[in-house]
């Protein structure tokens, strides 16, 4: 770090000093003063700029921030955008929500977790949303079904956030589903989930999180999402998953991490995704279901692998079960996959053997990421001549919380020499990173 | 080869593709055919623009910033290690470096030195900016008060 006394301030224009003030306080801040406040208790150009400036008062975070400071945030923004974040358990004063609420012209985010009798005053905004773009709802603390109206017109609402979606709530709530473009859903039975699935057929990003799929019936052919590129599947039940992915015929990105629920999975017929160009597999602790998906599923034009194993010290056998899985998905695929990575908490001499006939099942790889705790699990020197099973291989990066042993690293200096223009990095450090 | 000529007089030699890293450069270099005659920059210190052709120099034929790239992008504070190396080492005219690269309109310069500045004041308190730049407080106590009240305000609960 350099010394303090080497700094030769220069008094800077305005338009500079927004732009350094805008990356500063983008940032998380520690100290107990609001943040645009240190900034304008400097000298009184910097209190100009950081008053002067409405797009530095948009953040409206409740708690902490008291009325008094909500209006004056509200007084310096102007007519900014606002991001609006309001989280309690207990009721709200009344004058602070109808003071919002005043401004909902302004919203352009809002986040609400509050209690059922505050909803109430969200009645009033109807109308008056020219420009909210996105809504999350966190219905944790409801009780009952909130008397939610107003944001039935919202013609800029592209992205709602549910979290959870409950029982009580079966009606849904009035916003326009059909305009939006990403839609994300926490915790909730598909037979809540499904009324809106079918409601959102212009949807390009889809993310549902622990999806309970209860026997639900669900007529398929009512389901559709045309224009799905972006989807993630996080703790669902695999029913739910198959269901939803057969109608989505422009999926590009996929994100599973892992399956939830019991019982046997039968599955009659493959599934695959004709246009899958990314796949995210992310595992923590032994998953049965996540093995049977892998194996069913087929991405013909898949180019990226990303595999996640958060496996414990007494599952290291599942990490060669699920690089068998995958090298079974990637051979039935057909696929020319050109980047992948693989991040391996623990390792065994099986999940050498189940790595290195991987590698070798990917002839087209360009850029290789292993992430794993101890170097000496993998097995280089197999691998070589690496022209012959890794030819086009261009980049190698290994991440490795521990390297001790100098025969693996004696091991990779040969495999690098043996490919002139292989470009590898080790890099080490105490914990892995994801 | 072409001569810049500093604001104090002194004359830097370089390549075409390295002043084009300037948008302002690039512009006057357009018309200019004869490299003879120099380029006077009446607005830069001589120690200034000899570190601001080092970064021209190290990012010549980088592909130039596009003007619409994501804005919240912009403002993450990621900084490249020769970068960081870079701009950390002539720490004590960061704010002239910035000055230059606002003038000579070097987007990926301006964007490096705002990033590293505004690095060194995220999370500080408002003493420890006014000790790292050496600004003098010249808030009146009315306005002080003010600010200590409305601070009180934003964590009032």
């Amino acid at each position: 770090m350099p010394q303090i006394s080497n700094y030769r301030y220069v008094p800077l224009p305005v338009e500079l000093l927004i732009h350094i003030f805008s990356i500063a306080l983008d940032a998380y801040w520690f100290d107990k003063t609001h943040p645009v406040l240190a900034l304008a208790s400097v000298c009184a150009f910097w209190h100009s700029v950081a008053i002067g400036t409405p797009s530095f008062w948009q953040k409206i975070k409740i708690p902490p921030s008291s009325f008094d400071f909500i209006k004056l945030q509200l007084d310096h923004s102007h007519q900014h955008p606002l991001i609006v974040d309001v989280y309690s358990e207990t009721s709200l004063d009344g004058s602070l929500l109808a003071l919002l609420v005043e401004h909902s012209e302004q919203w352009e985010e809002v986040a609400l977790t509050i209690p059922e009798p505050d909803y109430s005053f969200l009645t009033s905004v109807r109308g008056r949303l020219p420009r909210l773009k996105r809504l999350k709802i966190d219905t944790y603390y409801l009780s009952e079904a909130p008397d939610f109206d107003g944001f039935e017109k919202a013609p800029l609402l592209r992205e709602v956030i549910f979290e959870p979606l409950r029982d009580r709530f079966s009606s849904g709530f009035p916003i326009p589903y059909s305009q939006l473009t990403k839609l994300q859903c926490i915790g909730c039975p598909v037979r809540l989930l499904y009324p809106i699935l079918t409601r959102v057929p212009t949807l390009v990003k889809l993310e549902v999180i622990a999806v309970d799929y209860d026997r639900f019936e669900i007529s398929s052919p009512a389901l559709a999402f045309p224009n799905l590129q972006k989807a993630t599947v996080m703790e669902c039940e695999a029913p739910f998953f198959y269901c939803l992915l057969a109608h989505t015929p422009l999926l590009t990105e996929l994100w599973i991490y892992g399956f939830a629920g019991s019982g046997r999975l039968d599955l009659a017929a493959t599934l695959t995704l004709p246009l899958l160009r990314s796949l995210v597999i992310e595992v923590a602790g032994f998953d049965r279901y996540l093995a049977t998906v892998i194996c069913s599923l087929r991405a013909p034009n898949l180019v990226e692998l990303d595999f996640r194993g958060d496996l414990e010290d007494n599952e290291e056998e599942d990490n060669g079960l699920y690089l068998r899985h995958i090298q079974h998905f990637v051979q039935n695929s057909g696929c020319r996959l050109q980047s992948v990575r693989i991040l391996l908490k623990a390792g065994d001499p099986g999940t050498s053997l189940a790595m290195l006939s991987l590698l070798g099942a990917m002839p087209s790889l360009d850029h290789l990421v292993i992430a794993i705790d101890y170097l000496e699990h993998i097995p280089f020197s197999s691998l070589t001549p690496v022209s012959s099973v890794l030819p086009n291989l261009s980049t190698f990066i290994i991440y490795t919380a521990e390297f001790d042993d100098l025969a693996v690293l004696n091991d990779l200096v040969t495999f690098a020499q043996r490919r002139g223009e292989l470009k590898m990095q080790i890099l080490t450090s105490g914990e892995l990173r994801k | 080869m072409f001569t810049l000529l500093s604001e104090d007089g002194i004359s830097f030699q370089a390549e075409r593709d390295v002043l084009e890293r300037s948008v302002l450069l690039k512009n006057m270099l357009e018309d200019v055919q004869d490299s003879s005659n120099s380029i006077p920059l009446p607005n830069v210190a001589s120690a200034v623009l000899e570190k601001v052709l080092h970064f021209c120099e190290h990012h010549r034929g980088d592909p130039l910033p596009v003007p619409e790239e994501d804005e919240t992008r912009m403002r993450k504070i990621v900084i490249e290690d020769w970068d960081y190396d870079f701009i950390s080492a002539n720490c004590d005219i960061v704010f002239e470096i910035i000055m230059a690269a606002n003038y000579l309109d070097i987007k990926d310069l301006l964007d490096l030195g705002c990033k590293y500045v505004a690095s060194l004041i995220k999370g500080k308190s408002t003493e420890q900016i006014r000790e790292l730049f050496h600004i003098v407080n010249d808030l009146t106590p009315e306005e002080e008060e003010k600010i200590k009240k409305e601070n009180q305000w934003a964590e009032a609960v």
